[in-house]
């Protein structure tokens, strides 16, 4: 008996830790059921999102996607998930999970800090200025963009309620909405489904939280048909809506850092992405001059296709023939080969690389993709 | 270290090995006395100081074949590495990302596999528990100098690091994995948390060490059990299949110091360090504690 005795903390230990564990977890349920009450249209919900557009906080971002794609960190060299230079870096954000520190005070001052293991990426920007800059590569890219006040007189001027009912409208055809309550971070949120009616699209489900108070998206997940785990989530794992210190906005490129500077001379012309590090480094000079054809929708809403033409001017890609050895290595190991070309199937949309140089994309099967490209 | 080793310094400190009654007035006196006769011993072995030698050559080794071939690897191997050249202090960045995977837990599994299994092996234990010394006394003595082992080896190599970077290389400002710099303050105040990160980020290893040596008599299977597991740890954290089994490995975190080189601080990894060491500290401590206690000691 004394024997068993002198056993029983090494048996409460593991229960007090898992008990420990998760009672954040009961705790966070508790909140989430006590918030029961009327739950607002979807429009007023899209409404509260725009006018979010003010708002300042700061918050841990994680990010997963589950795309059916392999995770290709260990095809790059050994040490390094990230530190590829673009489309590398763009696959990097679409297969392995992420964690990233985002301060927003207020619509011109914004930073992301992509949190990779002994690294960081960083997407600053304070008003005109846009900084973005990679540890790994000890680079840095300087983006001024014109007078964005310029810019901001063209937009419309409509209200959100305006906006979001417009959109509403537009959707309802092919979409249902439901919006129901739950948590997120701590915080209450308004969760809005959206769910496509067509059979065509390979998306079962779109799902936005947003904070009742504030109106900031905490969680956006897009559900794959088939599949249990989200084919991409973005969720706020905790926030804070006190404004971020004014230094997390400022950045000053360390001594010995190769840094970039561009200037946007077109007025009124975007500030570019600031959510993906890897489209902004994107170089001209893999533009070809000629024809101006630009790319075109086939067909409508959920099932509608992207179709680039080739050696358009919003193609970076100009035909199987022209790729580098790494990069065809890169998309060898990808995708698969189809009749006059090679395509990409994720669990959420297709892209087809033809042999002639055009680029089909959407939220359908690749056969879908196949048929419009004949 | 020989039988004879050990008696030697059971020798030397006669008060605590021999304490007559845990109730006497010496032993109300010199509370800490087993304590400082368990760090005493530790430190004083050849074995110990030699660990702790191989562990400071390691950033030695790296300044050096950087001085030497004056490359900084062109972007390639450890982290940091690239750095120094222009900064020596990377040296004590770079020597800790090269020993967290293997030099550092080979070195801890060695002490905390020893810790009940040398004396048992030695046949000192039966002597140190008739002192009388309680089971549980014993057991925290014994982890303490597992902590202690820990964090001497992090600052070895972090001092050894800073200055043979400072001998070796230009120092200056520190700049940051954000992009930032940090002068003088900055960079001794980051180096301590980072060295108190990373011999945190030790101690539930160093309590499955102590576990697996109450389960034997003979130290080097405990030590190479240990070890085992610290590398297997390491291979299951890379494989992405098993992601939902990562945050529960104990070595997820050991690479998580470089959230105290961004700029604000991000200490999300260090709570989440903390919490998951301590919860191997309860378990495993729990589990030597349990098994120690039952055991009989029979050398």
């Amino acid at each position: 008996m004394k024997r068993l005795l002198k056993w029983l903390p090494a048996l409460v230990a593991p229960v007090v830790v898992v008990g420990a564990m998760a009672a954040p977890a009961f705790a966070g349920a508790r909140t989430a059921e006590s918030a029961k009450s009327g739950t607002p249209s979807a429009s007023a919900v899209l409404a509260l999102v725009a006018k979010s557009g003010t708002a300042h906080y700061s918050g841990t971002l994680r990010q997963t996607s589950d795309l059916g794609l392999p995770d290709l960190s260990s095809l790059q060299t050994g040490s390094g998930a990230g530190s590829a230079d673009g489309t590398a870096g763009i696959l990097d954000l679409l297969t392995a999970p992420h964690t990233a520190k985002v301060y927003v005070d207020g619509p011109r001052k914004q930073r992301v800090q992509v949190l990779d293991s002994l690294a960081e990426r960083d997407v600053i920007r304070n008003g005109r200025q846009v900084w973005v800059w990679d540890s790994k590569k000890n680079t840095a890219l300087h983006v001024t963009s014109p007078t964005t006040s310029a810019a901001r007189a063209d937009a419309p001027t409509t209200t959100p309620q305006d906006l979001a009912g417009r959109l509403l409208s537009e959707a309802k055809n092919d979409t249902t909405f439901r919006v129901t309550k739950g948590s997120v971070a701590g915080r209450s949120v308004f969760t809005l489904t959206a769910t496509p009616k067509p059979a065509g699209t390979l998306v079962s489900k779109a799902i936005v939280s947003v904070d009742t108070k504030t109106g900031v998206p905490l969680r956006v997940e897009l559900d794959a048909r088939g599949q249990a785990t989200p084919a991409a989530s973005v969720s706020f794992s905790s926030i804070d809506f006190r404004r971020p210190a004014a230094k997390n906005f400022t950045f000053t490129p360390p001594k010995g850092a190769k840094v970039t500077t561009k200037r946007l001379s077109t007025p009124g012309a975007n500030t570019p992405n600031t959510s993906t590090p890897g489209t902004v480094q994107q170089s001209p000079d893999n533009r070809r001059p000629g024809s101006f054809e630009g790319p075109s929708v086939i067909g409508s809403g959920w099932t509608s296709i992207l179709a680039v033409p080739a050696g358009s001017s919003g193609s970076a890609f100009g035909g199987l023939g022209e790729l580098t050895a790494d990069q065809s290595h890169l998309v060898n190991e990808l995708t698969q080969k189809v009749s006059g070309g090679r395509g990409l199937q994720t669990s959420v949309f297709s892209l087809l690389l033809t042999d002639d140089g055009r680029v089909y994309a959407g939220a359908v099967p690749l056969s879908a993709l196949e048929s419009a490209a004949r | 270290m020989s039988r004879a080793e050990a008696a030697a310094a059971a020798r030397e400190e006669p008060d605590a090995r021999t304490e007559p009654h845990p109730e006497s007035a010496q032993g109300r006196l010199r509370p800490f006395a087993l304590l400082g006769s368990e760090l005493g011993r530790l430190f004083r072995r050849g074995r110990t100081i030699a660990m702790l030698a191989a562990l400071a050559a390691v950033p030695v080794l790296i300044a050096v074949a950087v001085r030497v071939t004056n490359a900084g690897g062109g972007g390639r191997g450890p982290a940091f590495l690239g750095s120094i050249t222009h900064n020596g202090l990377f040296v004590a960045f770079t020597a800790l990302v090269v020993c967290i995977p293997l030099f550092l837990p080979l070195t801890l599994g060695v002490v905390s596999g020893d810790t009940v299994a040398g004396e048992a092996s030695h046949g000192t234990l039966r002597y140190l528990l008739i002192a009388p010394t309680g089971r549980l006394r014993l057991l925290l003595v014994k982890y303490a100098g597992v902590i202690a082992f820990a964090l001497a080896a992090t600052v070895t190599v972090v001092l050894v690091g800073v200055l043979i970077g400072a001998l070796l290389f230009p120092v200056g400002p520190i700049t940051l994995l954000s992009g930032d710099t940090v002068g003088t303050a900055g960079f001794v105040g980051r180096t301590t948390l980072m060295a108190g990160y990373v011999a945190m980020s030790l101690l539930g290893f160093g309590a499955i060490g102590l576990f697996a040596s109450t389960l034997t008599t003979v130290p080097v299977g405990a030590m190479a059990g240990t070890v085992v597991l610290a590398v297997v740890s390491q291979i299951l954290d890379a494989l992405p299949q098993l992601d939902w089994l990562h945050p529960w490995l104990f070595s997820h975190y050991w690479l998580g110091f470089g959230d105290l080189l961004r700029d604000p601080i991000v200490w999300d990894s260090y709570g989440q360090n903390a919490a998951l060491q301590a919860g191997y500290v309860v378990v495993f401590g729990g589990l030597a504690y349990a098994r120690f206690a039952t055991k009989d000691i029979l050398s």
